[in-house]
């Protein structure tokens, strides 16, 4: 996915009668996304509106194996919007079922992004989704961790996460009746 | 060999917090957030720094250490609950032992020595029991006096958690102006402020009033210890963020309270006030000074047409309208909130014991009112059928219709009803003694959109009526307690003809038996409570065919059903997963039904 070096203005080109935009990963692989999907990210808006994109943008705290991740999120997402916003029955909303259904393909595609990826993978991507400011990305990951420690105990979250359990015997045994008087709604 | 921590060591503060809070939403979450916190010290300091509200039971001789603790562990508390009415279990608890229903539960007197004793109201379904902590608390004996909640813990909640935006604090009875003070002094975020039943001084009002500029709510039911001076003090200072003020039954409040806040609350939008020493000077501040009143509930003996009058001319926003014993209250003040501007927006009306009423002011509703939604009329005895000729004209949009003790409504009110409302959605007649199958068959002709019916002691209701609307409508609710001439054949007709009942009272009808209980086992897959107390005629095999198709049944309540055995009760207890609540007679449920069932079974009380 590497562009040609040396492009000068190149990164704003045009692919298709879509808008490109170049962006640098830590370990500089370059990529290509459209601008409507970048759009998702409002720190990559900003910098687009900026128009500092001569040169490709640079990531440097997004890695190459994360930022591709985070491409195909945003390009399917801006998909799905375009899709929607074109399609006149969804605007009269007399079809609200297919938008229901719709939406909940875009979920399952999501949950499928997020359940195939290790821990590091699914962390570094919560980190670059926050970093990007991509909102609908980071509660997809963050609900996927969340997830995970659901419904478990203490020793159970600990074993899936490699934690070490720092409390002593007796920090325990308090804490476990404290917890008993005081619950949230 | 033990992996890398990657989660720990990939994500800051905010962004475990993130995951955090995501494990904390939706439902059942305390035990996930609970475990979470005892998994390392970074996770606790987190987990404590992200929760948000808390409910406590403050009885008990560490209430105040309960609340320190609380305070310093959970500073971002945002919705902070003190309720002395919840039960407390006996003992210590287990670790994560939430809601064990093993422990019984009796309501908690909770006394203190200077307050004289206060009867505590018997609160129905709390299915929450919480320790008191630490695990050592004794077991005491029932004489021994118990503290609460005091101004001490009060204050370690105020210091500890300054972002505090909403606080309960109901039936505390040892907290005084001094807590509130410091409450005051520190939680200037707070929006709501519930005392419904502490006992409390005008200093503690006044200051609330000084520091907390955002409250938008204050429910001050059966407070005592303040007298005007406290209200008046409070709404000259923080007034103009009042939303909404509920009081209930404080024989210190006079109309110059009220006068006050209609001087100082322009932007109040819902009042509830219950009391029986305003007069019309009272409720017409109000009027006059809060134009923006949207939700009124009056409670008032001393007050009349007067009142209701300058309701009328001032609150054109009024959207819902109670009136509870008004006594001095006739056609004319209900008629001058019908003709003013006020009616275009009203949408729900109760009327409560207002014996003085009779028909013209709900032929001005009917006429004004097109907007109208919810109609309740309670202990109304002088009015008479043609009220609703013009509710049935002019409410097209009415949805509800609650009609109990309205000796004079029969079925030709029913039958204008019916025919002009077609979007009723639920009907309601308590002892409609003149109301029968006309009333019925009128209703199933036109209301298709029926989904609750209820005909308590609508004694001259009969089969013909019930197969009418069982034809017609799919109900949800049904309730025909005491219509006695109802027989098997009525019931068989609603069972085929509802599939979607969810709930069913048929208490007290004498006649009906097993073959009416077989039909509605057969036909409403869906429900989940069900009522048939007193029926004398209904037997086990009814039973057991009930429940053989009623798979979804929660609630069930049969006393007083003489042919029913302990065999029945076992059968029911066993066959049916769901079971929340059985009420039964105690000498029908054998050891091994008590064994399995428990926390289920409530029973018949015979010894008041």
């Amino acid at each position: 996915m590497a562009a040609e070096k040396g492009e000068k203005g190149a990164a704003a080109k045009e692919v298709a009668g879509e808008r490109m935009v170049t962006l640098e990963s830590s370990d500089g692989e370059e990529f290509h996304m459209s601008e409507a999907a970048a759009q998702l990210s409002t720190l990559l808006r900003h910098v687009i509106e900026g128009g500092g994109i001569d040169n490709g943008i640079p990531l440097p705290k997004v890695a190459a194996r994360t930022l591709e991740k985070v491409i195909m999120y945003c390009e399917k997402h801006a998909k799905a919007a375009a899709k929607s916003d074109s399609d006149p029955s969804a605007a009269a909303g007399s079809s609200s079922d297919n938008t229901a259904a719709a939406s909940e393909d875009l979920e399952k595609w999501d949950r499928k992004l997020v359940n195939g990826l290790s821990q590091d993978a699914l962390f570094d991507l919560i980190v670059a989704a926050d970093y990007l400011v991509i909102d609908g990305l980071l509660d997809a990951t963050c609900r996927k961790v969340a997830d995970m420690m659901k419904g478990k105990t203490p020793d159970e979250i600990r074993k899936i996460f490699n934690i070490l359990n720092d409390f002593t015997k007796e920090e325990e045994e308090e804490m476990r009746r404290e917890y008993a008087w005081a619950f949230d709604d | 060999m033990r992996g890398a921590d990657l989660i720990n060591l990939a994500l800051p503060d905010e962004l475990l917090d993130d995951v955090l809070r995501r494990v904390g939403a939706g439902g059942a979450c305390k035990r996930d957030l609970d475990a979470c916190a005892l998994v390392c010290r970074r996770w606790r300091r987190l987990e404590r720094a992200s929760r948000r509200s808390a409910k406590l039971a403050a009885s008990g001789e560490r209430a105040d250490e309960v609340l320190r603790l609380v305070a310093e562990r959970f500073r971002a508390l945002v919705d902070v609950s003190v309720d002395e009415r919840l039960t407390v279990g006996s003992g210590g608890a287990g670790a994560g032992t939430s809601a064990s229903a093993s422990r019984s539960r009796r309501p908690v007197h909770s006394t203190c020595p200077s307050r004289r004793r206060r009867r505590m109201p018997l609160v129905a379904n709390f299915t929450v029991q919480i320790s008191p902590f630490p695990l050592d608390q004794p077991v005491g004996d029932d004489g021994t006096e118990r503290s609460c909640l005091t101004d001490v813990g009060l204050t370690h909640l105020a210091r500890g958690c300054k972002g505090l935006e909403k606080l309960s604090l109901i039936w505390c009875s040892a907290i005084s102006s001094t807590g509130l003070v410091r409450i005051a002094e520190n939680c200037k975020n707070l929006t709501s402020l519930d005392l419904q039943a502490c006992y409390i001084g005008d200093p503690g009002l006044i200051a609330i009033g000084e520091g907390c500029k955002l409250l938008s709510n204050l429910n001050l039911r059966f407070v005592e210890g303040t007298t005007d001076d406290g209200l008046i003090g409070l709404v000259k200072n923080c007034g103009q963020s009042l939303v909404s003020l509920a009081v209930a039954t404080c024989v210190w409040m006079t109309d110059a309270s009220l006068h006050a806040v209609g001087s100082h609350c322009p932007n109040l939008e819902i009042l509830s006030l219950e009391s029986d020493r305003i007069q019309n000077e009272g409720v017409i501040s109000i009027a006059k000074g809060c134009r923006q009143l949207k939700n009124l509930k009056l409670q008032c003996i001393g007050a009349g047409d007067e009142a209701l009058d300058a309701i009328g001319l001032f609150c054109s926003l009024l959207e819902s309208l109670s009136l509870n014993n008004f006594e001095r209250f006739t056609d004319r003040s209900l008629s001058s909130i019908a003709k003013a501007r006020s009616c275009k927006k009203l949408a729900r009306l109760k009327i409560n014991g207002c014996q003085n009423m009779e028909t013209a002011a709900l032929e001005h509703i009917g006429r004004w009112c097109p907007g109208l939604l919810e109609l309740s009329l309670i202990y109304c005895p002088r009015i008479q059928n043609s009220a609703f000729l013009e509710i049935g004209r002019g409410c097209s949009l009415l949805r509800s219709l609650y009609l109990v003790d309205c000796s004079r409504i029969s079925d030709d009110a029913m039958c204008h009803i019916a025919q002009g409302c077609k979007n009723l959605k639920e009907l309601s007649i308590r002892r409609g003694y003149e109301i029968g199958d006309k009333a019925l068959i009128s209703v199933a002709e036109n209301c298709k959109l029926l989904r609750e019916l209820t005909l308590q002691f609508c004694e001259r209701v009969s089969d013909v009526g019930l197969t009418a609307v069982g034809e017609s409508c799919s109900l949800q609710k049904l309730n025909l307690c005491g219509c006695q001439l109802i027989t098997d054949s009525g019931l068989t007709a609603i069972a085929r003809g509802c599939p979607d009942l969810v709930f069913l009272d048929i208490s007290v009808l004498r006649i009906i038996g097993d073959m009416a209980l077989a039909e509605i086992g057969e036909g409403c897959p869906k429900l989940k409570e069900i009522a048939l107390s007193h029926c004398p005629e209904v037997t086990d095999v009814g039973l057991g065919h009930l429940i053989k198709g009623c798979l979804q049944l929660e609630s069930c309540q049969m006393v007083y059903c003489s042919q029913i055995t302990s065999a029945g009760v076992a059968t029911v207890i066993s066959s049916c997963s769901k079971m929340k609540k059985l009420l039964v007679e105690e000498w029908k449920v054998s050891q091994r039904t008590r064994r399995r069932a428990g926390p289920v079974l409530s029973f018949l009380c015979t010894g008041l």
